[in-house]
């Protein structure tokens, strides 16, 4: 028994150094320059230089790209919560005889890789006169994230005891206000669990913000990072300095957020 | 289904979800497959061309050597995330000390963007400085460093390793949650009954689990399918076409070549068949 537990041990470490290394690492190399990264690896820097990081903000548009990514997910999760929340409150809350078609009609989007769509979506941006613009990305972002949100909310949300609704309505409650009064309060927990989800998707975003986001100046932090790449080529410190920028708000968030952003992720994947 | 009778204003609900979605989803869809049907540069008059676009694409050996590549993705994704993750998950299922540690710990690429990954592994597979190659010389195997990604023998696994490596932690989230739901009292009779540990492991957990491995296995077959980031950012399919997956050719048809109907033919083909494959792992996991 206590020699499987040093195995057990030793294959948890193991896989623990795996996955920490590689950021320990260029953590480390983010406070070095390009000289002393070629010199030696360390994984702790001989001194700590803040030169990368104050060129970075001075000198490169990954400030401006990371607030671009701050605004547009924003936009993106207000207008994904004004569309799928009262989606599923009609879906899980109401008898009628299509409601198992809305359903379905918002699943197929599950089964179409965003991949393959996405050429015809940069056309009708074209011909909408959405390229060019800044927030209109916005629209599809929410579109994305819609049917895993839906499925999400409507089970949350038939949790919730039937009688309430016909309670508040005896009460003289309207419809808006079960909505906005009972309903919306009560499925608190799902709207936050849909929420660190699409945050996560669509910050994470790389590929439709390179191809609907055209203007230089409209690029966020992922697009940016990547033109960083070939800018940086040569300059191991600067590239390190770029890639640290990037994902320490996302462990950051994730440190405060972890158990949240854990189960929300594992709920997401087995009901979408 | 709820129980409230049906109104107008129930409509009204649905209305903004449904403008959004058949615009921003319905009609790209529909227009991807219509044009799949065309020869058309984006720009002049398209010319109908029926099914003349996949004939090519069926001929297309760039297209068809990508599908063979995301097979063996595929394939090494379902073994290695997936099972990993499993064995991970298995051994942290009781409490453990330290287990919240790792449990943390093996999540943590997981929320980074896939372009920020993929930029750490260019650093990681760096001729240069890459730890890997670092690492060889240390202990006298200096013949074997390499530029991973820039030799065409290493550069298709070495593409491939990432992804598994970034989303281990994804999966082994979710198995770990589906495992602290199998009832404690099946493993505390088999206990009893004098079970090890590895005849609990495949004849309680793994059974138990088997529709969970299910979704697992087909979101990790439809990411390989799906994903550009990786391949994309760390290698633009190169060397010559070593890492070229079908996303990354029909992005450059389409934005490149500006070659829209072969291009979209492209985007249907590669939206069947992760279609394909989900229905087929279902029916296996199913038999």
């Amino acid at each position: 028994m206590k020699a499987s537990r040093g195995i057990v041990y030793l294959v948890l470490c193991g896989h623990a150094v795996l996955t920490l290394f590689p950021f320990a690492w260029v953590l480390s190399n983010s406070f070095r320059d390009s000289d002393a990264i070629l010199t030696s690896m360390r994984l702790w820097p001989e001194h700590f230089s803040t030169r990368n990081f104050a060129n970075l903000l001075e000198a490169t548009n990954i400030p401006r790209a990371f607030a671009n990514s701050v605004s547009i997910t924003a936009v993106s999760l207000a207008l994904l919560l004004a569309t799928a929340v009262p989606l599923a409150f009609a879906i899980a809350r109401f008898r009628f005889k299509f409601a198992e078609y809305v359903y379905i009609f918002f699943a197929l989007a599950v089964l179409v890789p965003g991949v393959s769509v996405l050429p015809m979506t940069f056309r009708l941006f074209n011909d909408l006169g959405l390229l060019g613009t800044k927030f209109g990305i916005c629209l599809v972002y929410a579109t994305e994230q819609l049917p895993v949100s839906v499925f999400l909310l409507v089970s949350f949300m038939r949790a919730i005891p039937h009688e309430l609704d016909e309670a508040a309505l005896i009460d003289g409650c309207g419809i808006a206000d079960l909505f906005l009064r009972v309903i919306v309060p009560l499925s608190r927990n799902g709207i936050v669990t849909v929420v660190i989800l699409a945050f996560v998707a669509i910050w994470n975003d790389y590929l439709t913000a390179l191809v609907l986001l055209p203007d230089q100046e409209n690029r966020t932090l992922s697009v940016a990072l990547a033109y960083a790449k070939d800018e940086y080529r040569v300059d191991y410190g600067m590239m390190s300095a770029a890639i640290v920028f990037a994902i320490t708000p996302m462990l950051v968030l994730y440190f405060v957020l972890k158990d949240r952003i854990t189960t929300g992720m594992a709920a997401g994947a087995v009901k979408g | 289904m709820g129980t409230l009778r049906f109104r107008p204003a129930v409509l009204l609900c649905m209305l903004p979800a449904f403008v959004l979605y058949g615009l921003f989803f319905v009609v790209p869809f529909a227009r991807t497959v219509f044009n799949s049907l065309y020869e058309w540069n984006g720009m002049d008059e398209g010319v109908f061309v029926g099914l003349a676009n996949y004939t090519e694409l069926a001929r297309d050996a760039l297209f068809r050597t990508g599908f063979l590549r995301v097979g063996l993705w595929a394939a090494l994704a379902v073994v290695l995330k997936v099972g990993a993750a499993l064995l991970l998950a298995n051994l942290l299922r009781d409490k453990l000390r330290f287990g919240r540690f790792f449990e943390g710990a093996f999540f943590v690429p997981v929320v980074i963007s896939s372009a920020a990954i993929s930029l750490l592994f260019t650093l990681l597979y760096d001729p240069d400085i890459g730890p890997l190659n670092v690492m060889l010389r240390t202990v006298g195997l200096g013949s074997l460093t390499r530029a991973w990604l820039g030799n065409t023998d290493t550069a298709l696994l070495a593409v491939i390793a990432v992804p598994i490596w970034h989303t281990i932690g994804y999966f082994f989230v979710i198995l770990l949650a589906a495992m602290r739901n199998i009832p404690r009292e099946l493993y505390e009779a088999a206990r009893i009954d004098g079970a090890g540990a590895r005849v609990t492991f495949t004849h309680i957990t793994v059974p138990l689990l088997v529709p969970v491995l299910q979704v697992c296995c087909v979101l990790a077959i439809t990411a390989a399918l799906k994903s550009f980031d990786y391949v994309f950012l760390m290698t633009r399919g190169g060397p010559g076409t070593a890492t070229e997956v079908p996303v990354t050719t029909m992005y450059k048809t389409i934005f490149v070549n500006l070659q829209l109907g072969y291009g979209t033919a492209m985007a249907t083909v590669i939206f069947l068949v992760a279609l394909l494959a989900t229905l087929i792992v279902r029916r296996v996991a199913r038999a």
